[in-house]
């Protein structure tokens, strides 16, 4: 029975040990509960430890906080959490070419750090949620081949470090913007969105769109 | 006259019996069956071998995790583990002979019917990890006064505790742990006098802490913590519970001290504090706790030392003390204790050496002391018995070398001494142990050069920098099968990069910089390792070009090729990587221009490339699929030759008879179309003498 009770105990608090407060473990662990995993490339995030610095495809700095969590090509599928807009040192989100569903937690803005955002070549919906605009550090924004619907947040263009914008290859509308950073992201990036307009006009023009 | 009716009486009696007999035969079949259908609901086949046309009355008797009497009544009934999704029906209390109903792990939903107060013979009840909401209802239980085991754990019940349960004077086994429960723990609790196994954790009460909980003296086992969130401390009247064997009160936001009066329970086995917030000292009279087997005071606000006076815990296997606030010596009494097996105390203050004899008990499995300001050397006899699978060392200030013991400690799963004040060789054996998965000697001033063999094909991670390695990188590297990470930056290595390095399947970052003195080339077949997100080689001295094979690296994201001798042309075909996002080719020897299409990276990453960039007198190829000779580094066409050659082409062309000149011209029209469209010939044609074949890229 003591034996039982241990056993008990020592599962709690391995289930339960993230209580402790590794907020950025937590987070993560969080993702990988609403991933589906067959390659169990995340079979080593182990949440009953310290921190997540030592988990495989997670890169942590000398403070041990998360800078760039690797996952591209991983064969993953399930959806997003908002939990990760918790990870505020991260520079580098890369999960590209996966079978992630669901929408872009619109906790992503949280992110200051982030230089890199790649959800490219996924099964993502939903809009693109205008708290992107809130990452200032941000040079790679690539979310082509999705399915993401509405519009290009224009709070976009106040990211004077984008230089790589990519969202072709998905089902957006309304018009692409043109100021800023903008003014150098070839349209080609925008393409195959059939119901995307064209470059915004400035001026008096207004396009007659039911994009919202 | 008399006698036939008495007759007559006795007759009907019997009639009257036998069809009471035969109806209660019928009605637990039925019943059972009954059972079946709610439980199973209309998708789910389980209980397949209870079969709905049986024949016989007693027939119900044979089903599986059925038992019946001698008047084949029901009385036990276990059916558990099943993937069954339905619910209790009403049905159940015509089981009146159930002395023990288990039905566990069943995925069964709803609320307990009020019939189930009709099982007034029931002992055991037990229907844990199930999916049962609603306040549980205490009434019920008020006529089940023979119920010894009571097991709800793991259900979704809210509410509070239900207080009716004071009243079963035969109970010893309640686990109501695992659901909502709300509120504090009633006092009246304390009066379940039988009480021997007490499960409330996991759920949400609060409150202080009954300390009249201790009147119950047969209680063995008490688990009160995880996700409840107590007011004030642990009462020190729990110190009275003479029987107990195991208190669990972990991770329910407990404050205080922990009371001295606890050294009074000595058949105590289990004591689990850990994560609350507890301060104060760790009281020396817990030595007192004479049948201690594990201690886990992990994760709490405790201060001072650990007692002189716990070498009398000749008992304990595990000692969890880390991320508390101690300070002082390890005792030199640990080594002595005869069957520590588990020693974590990291992310304290302690200072002083290890006991030199730890791990001579041989039952040594898991030590952690990381994070202190530990000194003296590592301890010889650490594996002595040939168990040790975890040994976390790092951030200390441990000096000397690693024993060559180590080398042959077959049981390792995990060594992390990074960042000490180690030195010598590192014993070679490490590179060979079977189970070994990480393997962190970083950040510590060992020399010597790594061994030829190596064959620990279970290490994923591997971290050997900011040593004083020398020499070169052994080709076994390669039979590193699993290996994730290589970090050997920040050493002396030299020589080449073993190509065998890159027929590692799973290898995700390298990093080999700061060694100053690698030399080589890159090999081609760095592109057979398709895994590789990360390279740095920087700061080394390799030579040759960048092979336009590490396009292939469909994941790599970071490239650190700087501070080398690289030369030649960077491969137009690195373009196409798009999973780069970071990338790093300055200080080298790289020539003619930047591919376009890497606008994206700014200057400091080509900077210190004296003959690469827009003025670059020598050029590279524009387009993928041009064959040129590697060897050959320098400009193919040198600019003033280019234009003679133009211009000896336009003089051509310009006493070349119209007609041919037409045969171009898509549509007919004046001069100045027609010269326009010569322009682009001309275009066309200088592109067809650099690229061979006159389209443009894209």
């Amino acid at each position: 029975m003591a034996a039982l009770g241990w056993v008990l105990s020592l599962s709690l608090a391995a289930t339960l040990g993230f209580v402790i407060g590794n907020s950025e473990g937590d987070a993560l662990y969080t993702l990988r509960r609403s991933l589906t995993d067959p390659d169990n490339v995340l079979q080593s995030w182990d949440p009953t430890l310290v921190n997540p610095c030592t988990w495989f495809h997670i890169t942590c700095n000398q403070d041990n906080r998360v800078t760039r969590l690797d996952l591209g090509n991983s064969n993953l599928s399930g959806h997003l959490v908002p939990e990760l807009g918790k990870l505020e040192h991260l520079q580098y989100l890369e999960l590209y070419k996966n079978h992630i569903e669901g929408t872009i937690p619109s906790e992503l803005g949280n992110l200051k750090s982030l230089i890199s955002l790649d959800l490219y070549n996924n099964n993502i919906s939903g809009t693109i949620p205008p708290s992107l605009g809130k990452l200032k550090s941000l040079v790679f924004l690539r979310l082509n081949d999705n399915r993401l619907n509405g519009p290009i947040p224009r709070e976009l263009t106040g990211i004077s470090t984008l230089k790589v914008v990519d969202v072709s290859n998905n089902d957006l509308c309304g018009t692409i913007p043109t100021s800023g950073p903008f003014e150098h992201i070839p349209l080609n990036n925008f393409e195959n969105n059939p119901r995307l307009e064209g470059p915004e006009l400035l001026g008096l023009a207004t396009y007659d769109t039911s994009c919202s | 006259m008399r006698n036939l009716t008495w007759v007559l009486l006795h007759v009907s009696l019997v009639f009257l019996l036998f069809s009471a007999c035969s109806s209660s035969y019928s009605s637990d079949l039925e019943v059972l069956l009954k059972l079946k259908s709610a439980m199973t609901g209309p998708n789910v086949s389980g209980l397949v071998d209870w079969p709905e046309n049986s024949s016989s009355p007693a027939a119900h008797c044979s089903f599986s995790g059925v038992s019946c009497d001698r008047d084949s009544r029901v009385v036990s009934l276990n059916v558990s583990c099943i993937p069954l999704c339905g619910f209790i029906p009403p049905e159940i209390g015509l089981l009146n002979k159930l002395v023990n109903l288990t039905i566990a792990a069943d995925n069964l939903t709803g609320r307990l019917p009020v019939e189930i107060a009709n099982l007034t013979s029931l002992k055991v009840l037990n229907i844990s990890n199930n999916l049962f909401m609603g306040n549980f209802p205490g009434e019920f239980f008020l006529g089940m006064t023979e119920l010894e085991i009571l097991d709800t754990y793991n259900n979704n019940f809210s509410g509070t505790l239900p207080t009716e349960l004071a009243n079963l004077k035969r109970i010893k086994h309640l686990s109501l742990g695992g659901n909502f429960f709300s509120g504090p723990i009633p006092d009246v609790y304390s009066e379940i006098q039988s009480l021997e196994y007490l499960g409330l954790n996991g759920n949400s009460h609060t409150g202080k802490f009954p300390a009249s909980l201790d009147r119950l003296s047969n209680l063995k086992e008490m688990y009160v913590g995880y996700f409840n969130a107590f007011d004030g401390g642990i009462p020190p009247e729990l110190g009275s519970l003479s029987s107990l064997q195991v208190l669990d009160m972990a991770s329910c936001n407990l404050t205080g001290e922990i009371p001295k009066s606890l050294n009074l329970l000595k058949n105590l086995q289990l004591l689990f504090l850990q994560i609350n917030r507890l301060t104060g000292y760790i009281p020396p009279e817990l030595s007192g706790l004479v049948s201690l087997r594990q201690l886990d005071l992990s994760i709490n606000e405790l201060a001072g030392e650990i007692p002189e006076s716990f070498s009398t815990l000749t008992n304990i296997t595990l000692i969890n003390l880390f991320k508390n606030h101690l300070r002082g010596p390890i005792p030199a009494y640990f080594g002595d204790l005869p069957n520590l097996e588990v020693l974590q105390v990291w992310d304290n203050n302690f200072t002083f050496e290890l006991p030199k004899n730890l791990g001579q008990n041989g039952k040594l499995k898991l030590l952690d002391v990381a994070t202190n300001q530990l000194t003296g050397p590592v301890p010889l006899v650490l594996c002595a018995g040939g168990k040790l699978k975890n040994l976390i060392l790092m951030e200390n200030f441990f000096s000397g070398a690693i024993p060559m013991e180590l080398g042959d400690c077959k049981s390792l799963t995990k060594i992390r001494i990074e960042k000490n004040l180690l030195n010598g060789t590192i014993p070679a054996g490490i590179f060979n142990l079977p189970s070994v998965e990480v393997v962190e000697v970083s950040d510590n001033y060992f020399s010597g050069e790594l061994p030829p063999k190596i064959s620990g094909d279970a290490i994923e991670t591997l971290v050997l920098s900011n040593n004083r390695i020398t020499g070169k990188m052994p080709p076994a590297i390669g039979n590193l099968k699993n290996l994730r990470t290589l970090s050997l930056e920040m050493n002396r290595l030299s020589g080449e990069i073993p190509s065998e390095l890159f027929g590692l399947p799973n290898l995700i970052n390298i990093n080999i910089s700061a060694n100053n003195h690698i030399s080589g080339e890159i090999p081609t077949s760095i592109a057979r390792c398709t895994s590789l997100s990360s390279i740095d080689f920087s700061r080394n001295n390799l030579f040759g070009e960048i092979p336009k094979e590490i396009a292939k690296l469909m994941l790599l994201s970071t490239l650190n090729l700087s501070h080398n001798r690289i030369t030649g042309c960077i491969p137009e075909e690195m373009r196409d990587m798009s999973s780069l996002v970071s990338l790093d080719l300055s200080n080298n020897d790289l020539v003619g221009r930047v591919p376009s299409g890497f606008v994206i990276y700014d200057d400091s990453s080509f900077a210190g490339n004296p003959n690469l960039g827009p003025q670059s007198h020598f050029s590279c190829p524009s387009s993928p699929g041009e064959v040129q000779n590697s060897s050959q580094t320098h400009g193919r066409f040198c600019s003033p030759v280019l234009i003679a050659c133009i211009a000896v082409f336009v003089t051509a062309l310009l006493l070349v008879p119209p007609r041919s000149r037409h045969s171009h011209v898509s549509k007919g029209g004046t001069g100045i179309v027609e010269r326009g469209k010569a322009t682009s010939e001309l275009t066309d044609i200088r592109r067809g003498l650099i690229a061979g074949n006159g389209g443009t890229h894209a």
